[in-house]
This record gives C-alpha cells, structure tokens and sequence, in this order.
C-alpha cells in the first residue's frame, strides 16, 4: 500500500496536527508515503475561474501518474477538486485537450492514469477493518462521537466515491472500530458552513452551530471530522456547543496507543 | 473501490430503479440474503406524499372508493384480468406489506401497522383521500377526521401550496368545527417564502418547538385536535408530535403535502438507510446505458459521464424504471417504447388514442394504462406472449394495464410485483444452486 | 580623511533614520483605520522594550543567532543560495570587522594587530576571495536557473557593483602595493634607520623574494644574505611574505610589467582612495536599494521572533518594514502553490515577491492606476492563504499578514473580493450593468461550460427539491436573506436571463455542499451550475470598468 500523500495547503497552515497525527497513524498499520512536490489541488480558484483551478488540479495529477502512485488526500476538498477534475478529464475531450497543452509547457502530462483517494477510504478498503481492530490496544469506549462527513467525499457521489451518499456508514463503522460509540444524528450529512466562512460569516456561523447543537442533542461528546475545513470550522464553537472535536486519525491513534503528541494532541 | 468492482464476482441480483418498487425489491431481497445491486437516483420517492396506496378507487369511471382494500384487490383481478393484481395472491401482497413496514420501523420511521381497512386522510387541497398505509403522524389525522374532533388547522406565512383557509372552506361540510391558524415562523421572522423542509429541520430543535408551542397555544380554545402541515421533523417525527402533543394538551397531526413534500424525503431516507443495513450495493447519479444477456449473467453498462463504476454483472435483473418522468418509458411521436431492453410495451393501437379529448375524463387516459406486459412471475413477455428471459423481472410503475393515480394502487403493485419477483428469482437461485 | 567617513556615516544614519520614519508612518492598511503616528511610535518603543526585556528575549537571541547569522531558513529551503550568500556574508562582513574596523575591533583583541602579517595577510585574501566566489556563485546561479517564474524586477546592480568594486580594488590596492617601488622607499624612511648601503641588499632581498620590482637593473645575488639579515631585524616583525596573499600575490605578478608607469602615476594611493571611497559610498548607500537589507533584514527576524500575538499595533510597523526587507530573492515565488497561475492569468502579481511589489506601490498612494490596481486585486485574490511564502521566507517577513492587510486594503479602494461586491448592489442591478458593458465572453472557448447548454438545464421541472435540501436557504431568514433559491436560477437560465442570475446571492452563498445535485430527480448538475455563474460573473465583472464604492452594511 503505497501512496503519494497529498496534504495540501489547509493543513500545513491552520490544522497542521492532522497530517502528523495522519503519519502517525498510516505507519502504524503498514501504508507507504510518499511526498511529491504538489500544488494547491485547485479547490479555492474553483470559484473564480474553472481553467485556473483545472490547471493547478491537473499538474498534481500529472505529478502522481508519473511516478504511478494513486493520491491519498487527507482533506475533503482537495479529495473533492482532484476527483473532479479527473472525472471531467476522463468525460470531457475537449478538457482533456487544453489541460494538456498546458501541461506540457512544464514537462508534465498525463499519459498515465491516476486514482484519487481519501484517507477514510484508504482505511475502510485498503487497509481494513479486521487490521484495525487487530491493532486497536486502547479501546476507545468512553468517547461518545458525533461523525461529521462532510460534503465533498459523499457528493456528487458519479464524481466521488467514499459511500452511498444518501445512507453512508463507512465513517461510523471507522469510528466503532475504535471501540467508541457512533451517535447517530439528524444533520450528520449537512454542510459544515466552512465554505462561505469568509465570504457570509454569519451564515457560516449559523449553519456551525445547528450542527453542533444538533450532536449535541443527540447525546454527543466528541465531534469527529477527516477534514481540515471542517475542523477549523468546527473546532472554535464546539467548546461553547459542549463538545470537543477530534480529527479522525487522532482517534485511531489514541485506539492504537500511538502518544498523544505524535497525534498532534 | 467501485474501479476494482468491475470483474469481481456477479451478483445475484440487480435492481435498476430506487422508487418504491426498487427499494421494495432492494429490501426484500437483502432480507433473503441475496448479493444485491441497486441503480438509481433517489427521485421518483422524493415526490411521494408518504402515503402507500393498496386499492383504493375501482371502477375509475364512477369513482367508487372502497374501504376494504382487499375486497376491492380481488374486485380489480375479476374485472381486469391483466392488471398485474391478477398475477399476485392477496396472502403475498400482505406479507410483503409487512415486511416493508418492519424494515421502515426498524430505521425510526413510524408508519401505522397495514391492516384490513383502508383510511380516509384529508390532503392539502382539502380533499378526502383513501390509502392503507400512512405515518402515524398523518394516522392521527384520519382518527381526527372520522370523529369530526374539533380541530385547529395551523398554516404557515411564506409556506406555499398550503393553506388552513382553503382545507376548512373546502371541508366544511363534511368536517365542520375546523378553525384555522396562520403563524410567522420560522422564528426569525420571514418577508419571502419559508420551505416544509426547512420547517421541518428547525423543529428538530426543542427550543424552536417549544416557541411554536407557544404561539399555538393561546389559539386553542375548544379545539381537540391540531392540524399542522408535515413538517415535523425529516427525522425524529415520533418524538416531536408527541412532544407537542403532550405540550398542547391534545393530539397533533400532520396533514400530506404537495411534492416534493417532507414525508417523501423521510420515506427516501429511510429507505436508503434500511437497503445500507442490508449492505446492498447503492449506485445512485448514474443510469444504465445498456444491458447485455449472457449465458449466465447479465451486463449492465453505466452511463460513464456520470459513474464512478463502469459496469456491474448480476445473475438476475429486475427493471423498476418507472414511467416517463423516471425514463422507463419513452414516448416518441409515433409508440412507446422501453429504451433500456426493448421491451414490447402494450400500447393503445395508434398515438391518437393516447389520450381522450377531455383531459379530466373520469375513466382516465390509455396512455396512462400503457406498459409492460408480464407473466405470473412478473417476467416481461414479448407480443407472442412468450416470457422474454427467465431471469429479466419487470416490477412496479413500468407494468401496463394500471392506473396507479387514479386507482389508488401505487404502492400496492410496486410492492407486490416486487415481492413476486424476489420469490421466484430467489427460489430458482436456491434451484441452482443445489444443482 | 575623517570628513569624508563622518559624511558617510551621516548620510547613513540620516536614510536610515528616514527609513524608520517611514516603516512608523507609511501604511498597508487603509489610512482612516490605522491607528496615528504618535500612537506607532509610542507602541514600537513599549513593545520592543518589552521584547527586549521580557520572556521573548531568548527567543530573539535565538533568531539572532540562528537565522541571522547561521541564516538556518535559507539552509532549509536552498543550499545552493545559501552557500553563496553565506559565502559572501562571511567574506565581506569578515572583512568589514577585521579589516575595515581594525581600529576598532582587531587591534583591541590582538594588540600586535599588524595589517602586513600573517595571519592577516592571508586572511584578507581568504575573505575577499570567498566574498568574490559568493558573488560569482549567484551570478552563475541566476544564469543557469531553469525555472519558469518571472525573474524579479529591478535588480540592484549598484549594490552589487558597489561589493564588487570594494573587492576588486582592495586586492588590486594589495597587489599595487607589492610592486611599488615608491612604497617601499616610503616605507623604509618612515619606519628604519636603515643606511643607503644597508638598503641594497634590502631591496635586493625584496626584488627577489617579496616580488618588488625596482626600476634599476636585475639584482646582484651576492647581497642577497645580507638583505635577508637585514630584513630580518627591519622589517620581518611587520612583514609576512606576501605570498601568502595567495590572490593579490599571483595579481601583482600580472601588473608587473606595468609596475613602473603604475609607481608613476601613483597606483597604490589612487587606489587606495578609490578603495576607501568606495567603501564610504557604501556606507553612504547603507538606506538604499539592496544595501538596505543589511539592516532590515536582521531587523526583520528579530522581530519576528519577539513579535507579539496576536498582532497588535506594531504590526503595521512590521508590515512596512517588510515591504523594505524584502530582498526579493524569490524563494516565496518557488514555494507558492498557486504559482502556476501566473502564466495563464498573466500576471505576475499572482506570485507573491511581485505582489510585495504592488503592495509597495499601493502603501505610496497615488502612485497606482486602476488597471494595476485591477491586476494586484487579482494576484491577491488568487491566493489561497496556504503560508509557504511565510514559511520560505529567509528574512522571516509575515508575508500571510501582509497579504491580509492588502486584501483589507483592497476592499477599502473598492476592489472587494467577488463575493463582497457582489452584496454592493442587487442582482437586477448588476444584470443591468454587466448588459450594459462589453457583452458576452464568447471568444473564450472554455471547457465545461454549462450555462449555454440548454440540455443542462432545460429538463428542470421545478419541484423544488433542490431548495428543500439547500443548507443555504434553510438558515436564510428575513429580508436580506436568498434573493432567489436554486430552482428560481435554474428557472431564470430556462428563460434565458443567465445575467439576473449572476449577481443573485445565491450563487454567491452557496457553500457547494452538492446536496441539489445529489438529490434531482431530473439528473441536473445543479451546483456545478452555480459554479458556473460565479465564474461568469467573476470574468464580467473583473471586465468592468469602474471601481464599485464600498458596501455600507452587511446584506447577507
């Protein structure tokens, strides 16, 4: 299991725990690493013009097809942006054609295949649950967790493809298999509120705290994300909300007794 | 994951279509075990009003609206020998019925227990509706209605499609004693619209329920009952109305809604929970390009602008593709057709009696009755009347010789044609596989 | 010629206090929020007293030490620069504590400090030859570089003809010296009491083993013992053998052909002059161009490490001084990870050591038109506020900060972001005035475009449901909530009034969830359309000409 990890440009600047923690956790049970030069995958030039964010997105793939390894991404937009533009490589000849020729002015082009993953579905398929449960050494029983899926693994789901977007259950099967309970609440598959963060505060605020009132109500302790848009959103109001909010790897590493601080916690 | 999927092993069997009919079969055959593959878009059950028809309304022409459905199944068999209630047994439909209801309840979603009788519910345009089986919450309506319970109708500012004035004046004989409602709410205030959806999300909050508690309160007077529209919750329905009930001292109910209504949304959810539980493999976003007969399994080609998985092999085929809207039949300006297989599709001789002049004839439109004919197994059969495949099923919407709106026989032929189909598929895959 | 040190030394300390004054009153942020000169001033000195005499110190003696002087975050992000950077450092600031201030520094710690002596000799030579090779090392480096950014603009040649010239002069002043004949005579007289007879041999000795060259014919070897003996007892004591300044040694060989015209034109104090004017011009040039960075890049790193957070009034200190400590090495240019763009926009204000640039140019007021005003709005837009440049940056400027203030900046000129000026007016009125501009894109064959395909969006049957799941609608309440939900853009691209659509707040607060797209029962791709508008309207309204007056209030 190897892959050319992609950590994008989140992480390292807000939410740098989750690839240490990530590392932590994706050495323990046996997956490879790689660190090519990336790019930003895309995802904030999306909005403002479709040829700028395919033109990051596609040197990234580009980077990965040539030493053929697959993408594994730790946040869920950079998923989300690398998946679509592959999908609109493979679907669109006319993209595929401009993406090229721009391509080819830095040496790079995309002559070879490349899958784009994320790292719960690395550990779901790839890995596997009966490897986690034979790695888990402290049960995680007492945590109460709320998991936060976001959007951008679950949909478009003929772009995507983390788990039936309508009734997914492969982050609540990770979450168990650390032994903690996973609630089950209403909005679990809502938007987090991160994307408008800067541009309607108050909305994105409003869309936050419904949902963390809602795990809340639902008997909750921990919020649980395997996104750094997320987190960062989530994080600063859950304390108020009354829960604490754990990235994913950092509960898996806590199950498979990896220290706290190499989980960045 | 769905790139691997590709040439693992068939499965026993798919289901193109995630209407009732789809997920009915979905269900069923995950609760025999069976490896199942289910295609579709969750549309047709968004438009539902979250109620499932038996047999409600034979003959179309007079309008006669039976209350024991099962009466009126056998009465629809005699009468038109090829409706597909001709080709089920009354014993199976109602046990399938069963089944389908035990799997919503097991998800949270609390539906009254299908019985002997059909219920009359008032709708949304304040007319009288017969159907078998509904949401409790829409249960407590009939009761309310049957009794004639002093009730108060609450509508909503910026609701659309739904007014207490309009349901009260139009009942008025039939239910006098309605006194209506009509509240600012959500709490923010609102100048514009305000969606059931969104009404229903926000009652999901204890605070904002006890809010609208409190603004119907002082309403109440002699009133015994209160209607709302269904927007109590697109989860946890149970618990709100009885909460609010509990708090406003008498029974609440919901009253079904124009699409896209909110008790559809819960049914679609629902049943997308109930198929993952059964760990049916759910490719939604996509449509079946084509579909290839081999020897033993059949090829189904996926659109590949739009799926992250380019085919899938299953040993047994069921086409719950619905009618128009949903594409499982096309009209051209000449026939009908099925574009997926090339089905034969019964049809009215010729394009012109398609349709009656009167577009509100009371015997309905032959276009409407238009469909796939099958056997007793719900195979389709070609114009010989030959079974075109022992194992390509045909089930719900799609079937000719039904007029499912205005008989009142939705649900009812979308289940039981589904149940039909997962016996006989899963008795011969039994056959087999003991040699 | 203590005038002309005093000058420079003036010059010096009045740019430099001109500087200071500047990085106090010059401003990125809009001047009617920036808090007054008085206020800065008083806030600098609280705060560096505080940084120097609180728990930071340590801190800022760290990044003295670390980055200052070992330069560590060069060494991590590129050796190669860092040899040569720390090649020349070494050499010309070597030469500057040892040589320049001998006074001051070498003969205090070595009280027989004598410039003429080993290991002084050589010494002089090492540095200046490995300033001379860090020099050579980025000239080689700059040339063979095969990297596709835009080389920075404006590249000090002063500075560094300035370091070169100093160099050069003082090996060639050294390898003057070692020929001059009328050196040698001066040096005799001042410093021996040697006789006529005894100075023979001596000059024979030095023709033939120190490599003076005498005007007079061969020297007679006979006498060379005894100018050895001589010269050991007058001048061994302050003379090392000049070979060992293994470079202006091998130079003076080259000269000495012309040694005698050389002697008569008075070479060595020429270019001793030369070589200290220069050397005053450099002081003098200390607040200038690239000379600058020798102050404010130390300057820089210190306060990054004794910086306060969260930032507090003196970041608007330091927000100036960035925009003069930056050395424009590039390296935030390599690390940036939206570089690519700057070739399909154009613009190099995209990459972040122009946009420093632009930034400059903006703090200086009208010295900015609208066109560039336009092409710095789109490079700080473009970005994504991933730090790399922060992190790469070897003089540890707060280039995230910086980009914050400008695009505060920006909103203040009435260049918001699009999604903010979008809100400055209502979709009716933008659809009347993109209609009213210069039309449609229509030269631009962009992929994916799906607001023109009526088969994207023609089958809608308006049943609402992508406004049932819309998150965005749900918690959109009163007056300034959606203007129009997303069955209500569709409807409108039905109708074929796509530019009511582009300045809807709809599109605009989407928060690209995809639950539209996921649940249609029609199969439309209902969020990538918004995606779709807003690029349109992000392209047309960047298109438009004038500068939109700030929003008064918040409209949601």
């Amino acid at each position: 299991m190897k892959f050319a990890l992609f950590v994008g440009c989140k992480i390292p600047a807000r939410v740098p725990q989750y690839e240490r923690a990530a590392r932590s956790v994706l050495g323990r049970l046996g997956v490879e690493l790689i660190d090519l030069d990336f790019d930003c995958c895309g995802y904030p030039s999306r909005h403002l013009r479709l040829d700028a964010y395919l033109a990051l997105a596609c040197r990234n793939l580009a980077k990965a097809s040539a030493r053929h390894l697959d993408v594994l991404t730790l946040c869920q937009c950079c998923y989300g942006s690398l998946r679509h533009a592959l999908h609109l490589l493979r679907h669109e000849p006319g993209v595929r054609l401009a993406v090229a020729q721009d391509l080819a002015k830095d040496d790079l082009d995309l002559s070879e295949t490349t899958n784009v993953r994320h790292l719960l579905d690395i550990l779901a398929r790839d890995v596997g649950f009966d490897r986690i449960r034979a790695n888990v050494v402290r049960d995680q029983h007492r945590l109460r967790v709320a998991a936060h899926y976001g959007c951008h693994a679950l949909r478009p789901s003929d772009v995507v493809d983390l788990d039936n977007p309508h009734a997914p259950t492969v982050f609540e099967d990770l979450i168990r298999a650390t032994g903690a309970a996973a609630i089950d609440w209403p909005r679990r598959l809502d938007c987090c509120g991160a994307p408008i963060a800067e541009t309607n505060p108050a909305l994105s605020a409003r869309l936050r705290e419904v949902k963390l009132a809602d795990a809340r109500a639902a008997g909750a302790d921990t919020m649980c994300t395997a996104c750094p848009y997320c987190e960062a959103q989530l994080s600063p109001a859950a304390k108020d909300a009354g829960l604490s909010t754990l990235l994913y790897p950092q509960v898996l590493g806590l199950a498979l007794g990896i220290a706290p601080a190499k989980l960045g916690l | 994951m769905s790139d691997r999927e590709t040439m693992s092993d068939a499965y026993d069997v798919a289901v193109i279509g995630a209407g009732l009919a789809g997920m009915a079969a979905a269900v069923l055959a995950g609760n025999r075990g069976l490896r199942t593959v289910q295609i579709g878009n969750a549309g047709a059950l968004l438009f539902s009003s979250g109620m499932f028809d038996l047999m409600g309304v034979h003959p179309v022409e007079v309008l006669r609206s039976w209350s024991d459905p099962w009466a009126a199944m056998a009465a629809v068999a005699h009468d038109i020998p090829d409706h597909p209630y001709a080709k089920m047994k009354a014993v199976a439909l109602r046990e399938a019925f069963l089944e389908i209801w035990h799997a919503l309840d097991a998800v949270g979603l609390a539906y009254n227990r299908p019985g002997d009788c059909n219920i009359e519910v008032v709708t949304s345009l304040g007319t009288i509706k017969n159907t078998y089986c509904l949401p409790q919450t829409m249960a407590t309506g009939a009761t309310a209605l049957a009794e004639r319970t002093p009730t108060l109708l609450v509508d909503f500012e910026g609701l659309r499609e739904y007014s207490a004035r309009g349901i009260a004046a139009t009942l008025a004989s039939r239910w006098p004693g309605l006194r209506t409602l009509r509240l600012a709410y959500p709490p923010a205030g609102v100048a514009g619209e305000t969606y059931a959806a969104h009404i229903a999300r926000s009652l999901e909050v204890t605070e904002n329920r006890a809010q609208l508690v409190e603004l119907i309160q002082p309403h109440l007077k002699e009133a015994r009952a209160v209607g709302l529209p269904a927007v109590l919750g697109l989860s946890r329905t149970a618990v709100i109305a009885s909460e609010m009930s509990r708090d406003l001292g008498m029974p609440v109910f919901e009253i079904p809604t124009m699409p896209t209504s909110v008790p559809g949304l819960r049914l679609k959810d629902a049943l997308e929970r109930a198929v993952a539980a059964r760990h049916v493999r759910r490719i939604v976003q996509s449509r079946v390009t084509e579909v290839t007969a081999n020897a033993d399994t059949f090829e189904l080609c996926l659109d590949a602008g739009r799926s992250t998985t380019p085919s899938v092999r299953a040993k047994n085929l069921v086409l719950a593709t619905g009618r128009f809207m949903g594409g499982g039949l096309v009209a051209d300006r000449n026939a009908i057709r099925e574009p997926l297989m090339n089905l034969p599709v019964a049809q009215p001789a010729s394009r012109a009696a398609w349709h009656s002049t009167d577009l509100l004839d009371a015997k309905g439109h032959a276009v409407n009755r238009a469909g796939l004919e099958v056997d007793e197994h719900f195979r389709p059969r070609d114009a010989a009347g030959k079974t075109v495949h022992p194992r390509l099923f045909a089930i719900g919407a799609i079937l000719g010789h039904q007029d499912w709106t205005r008989m009142k026989c939705g649900a009812g032929v979308a289940i039981g044609s589904a149940a039909a189909a997962v016996t006989t598929l899963e008795r011969d895959l039994d056959r087999t596989r003991r040699g | 010629m203590p005038w002309g040190l005093s000058a420079a030394l003036a010059i010096a300390a009045t740019g430099l206090a001109y500087r200071v004054v500047i990085w106090l009153s010059r401003t990125v942020d809009d001047r009617a929020t920036c808090p007054p000169a008085s206020v800065r001033v008083a806030a600098l000195v609280t705060g560096t007293l505080g940084s120097l005499f609180g728990p930071r110190m340590p801190r800022m003696l760290a990044a003295f030490g670390l980055d200052v002087l070992v330069q560590r975050k060069l060494w991590q992000r590129d050796r190669l620069r860092w040899l040569a950077h720390m090649a020349i450092f070494v050499g010309f600031g070597g030469l500057f504590l040892v040589h320049a201030l001998h006074g001051v520094v070498t003969e205090k710690l070595w009280p027989g400090y004598c410039s003429t002596v080993n290991p002084w000799l050589w010494l002089r030579d090492l540095l200046g030859l490995l300033a001379v090779a860090g020099l050579a090392l980025t000239e080689v480096r700059r040339r063979f570089s095969r990297s596709l950014l835009p080389a920075p603009k404006h590249r000090d040649l002063v500075f560094v003809a300035l370091v070169a010239a100093i160099l050069a002069t003082g090996f060639l002043l050294t390898a003057a010296k070692i020929i001059s004949a009328p050196d040698f005579e001066r040096m005799v007289a001042t410093y021996s009491s040697l006789s006529a007879e005894e100075q023979q041999p001596l000059k024979v000795y030095w023709q033939t083993e120190y490599g003076m060259v005498f005007p007079a014919s061969a020297p007679d070897a006979a006498l060379l013992k005894t100018g050895e003996e001589v010269h050991e007892s007058a001048c061994a004591s302050c003379h090392s053998r000049p070979q060992s300044a293994f470079v202006s040694y091998p130079l003076s060989r080259l000269l000495r052909r012309a040694a005698v015209p050389l002697a008569a034109a008075n070479a060595s104090v020429v270019l001793f002059n030369l070589h200290v004017l220069l050397c005053l011009l450099g002081i003098a040039y200390l607040p200038f161009g690239r000379a600058l960075h020798i102050f404010a890049a130390p300057t820089s790193l210190v306060a990054a490490a004794g910086a306060a957070t969260p930032a507090t009034v003196n970041a608007v200190a330091r927000r100036s001084l960035a925009l003069d400590a930056c050395v424009r090495c590039g390296l935030c240019d390599e690390r940036c990870s939206v570089a690519a763009l700057w070739a399909l926009f154009d613009n190099p204000l995209v990459l972040p050591a122009s946009k420093l640039e632009g930034v400059r140019r903006l703090s200086v007021e009208k010295r900015i038109d609208a066109n560039e005003l336009a092409t710095l709005a789109q490079g700080a837009y473009a970005c994504t506020d991933c730090g790399r440049c922060t992190r790469g940056c070897p003089v540890g400027l707060d280039l995230d900060d910086l980009w914050t203030a400008l695009k505060a900046r920006l909103a203040s000129c009435g260049r918001p972001t699009p999604a903010a000026r979008v809100k400055t007016a209502s979709a009716s009125q933008w659809a009347d005035r993109l209609a009213a501009s210069s039309g449609t894109n229509g030269a631009l064959a962009r992929p994916g475009r799906l607001t023109d395909d009526p088969r994207i969006f023609s089958h809608c049957v308006q049943c609402q449901t992508c406004t049932n799941v819309c998150p965005v609608v749900a918690e959109s309440f009163g007056p300034g909530g959606v203007d129009a939900t997303p069955q209500r853009v569709m409807n409108l691209l039905r109708l074929g009034m796509t530019e009511l659509a582009l300045g809807s707040r709809m599109v605009w607060n989407c928060t690209t969830c995809y639950q539209c797209q996921e649940h249609c029962p029609a199969g439309i791709r209902v969020t990538d359309v918004l995606y779709d508008l807003r690029n349109q309207a992000y392209t047309q309204m960047s298109a438009l000409a004038e500068i939109d007056t700030p929003a008064k209030g918040d409209a949601l």
